[in-house]
C-alpha cells in the first residue's frame, strides 16, 4: 500500500504542542513523514497506516483532533 | 488505600496548553490521585495508588502523549 499524505486538523497553541504530535507518530513505523503548521492548526502526515489509526494515534496527545482528507 | 507521592520530568512542553492536556490525560487515569506540572521547573508531582498503577506505566502514559518524561532532570 504506498503511502498517502493524510491531513488532520488539531488544536495546537504553540510549537510545543506540534512537538508532540511529531514525537507521537515519529515513533510508530509506516509513517514516512510528519509536517505541523500551528498557524493553520493542521498536521500532515505520509504514512502507510489508515487515516483511523493515525487519528487514534494523534488523539492520545489530549488534543481535539479531527480527520481532513488525504492528499 | 496507600498513596504514593513521584516527580517525574517532562521535557518538550512549552505552554500552558501542553501543561492543561497533561493534568487532564494523566488525572484521567484510574489510579491517578492528584497531578500538578510545573511549566517553568519541567516536572510533574504526581500522587498515584501504587497498587493500581506503577511509576512505569505514569512513565508510559505521557510518552505516549509525545512528550519525553524522566525520573531525573
Amino acid at each position: 500500500m504506498a503511502a498517502k499524505k493524510h491531513i488532520f486538523q488539531m488544536e495546537m497553541t504553540c510549537e510545543g504542542c506540534a512537538g508532540a504530535a511529531k514525537r507521537v507518530l515519529g515513533k510508530k513505523e509506516g509513517v514516512t513523514t510528519v509536517e505541523t503548521s500551528v498557524e493553520k492548526q493542521r498536521v500532515f502526515v505520509e504514512s502507510e497506516l489508515s487515516s483511523d489509526e493515525l487519528l487514534e494515534i494523534l488523539k492520545k496527545t489530549g488534543k481535539t483532533v479531527s480527520y481532513v482528507g488525504t492528499e | 488505600g496507600a498513596v504514593m507521592e513521584t516527580i517525574l520530568f517532562i521535557q518538550g512542553m512549552t505552554c500552558n496548553a501542553c501543561v492543561k492536556s497533561i493534568e487532564m490525560q494523566v488525572s484521567e487515569i484510574r489510579g491517578i490521585r492528584s497531578i500538578s506540572v510545573s511549566l517553568e521547573k519541567h516536572l510533574a508531582s504526581i500522587s498515584f495508588d501504587p497498587q493500581i498503577l506503577s511509576i512505569q506505566k505514569i512513565q508510559e502514559a505521557i510518552d505516549d502523549m509525545g512528550f519525553k518524561v524522566s525520573p531525573e532532570p
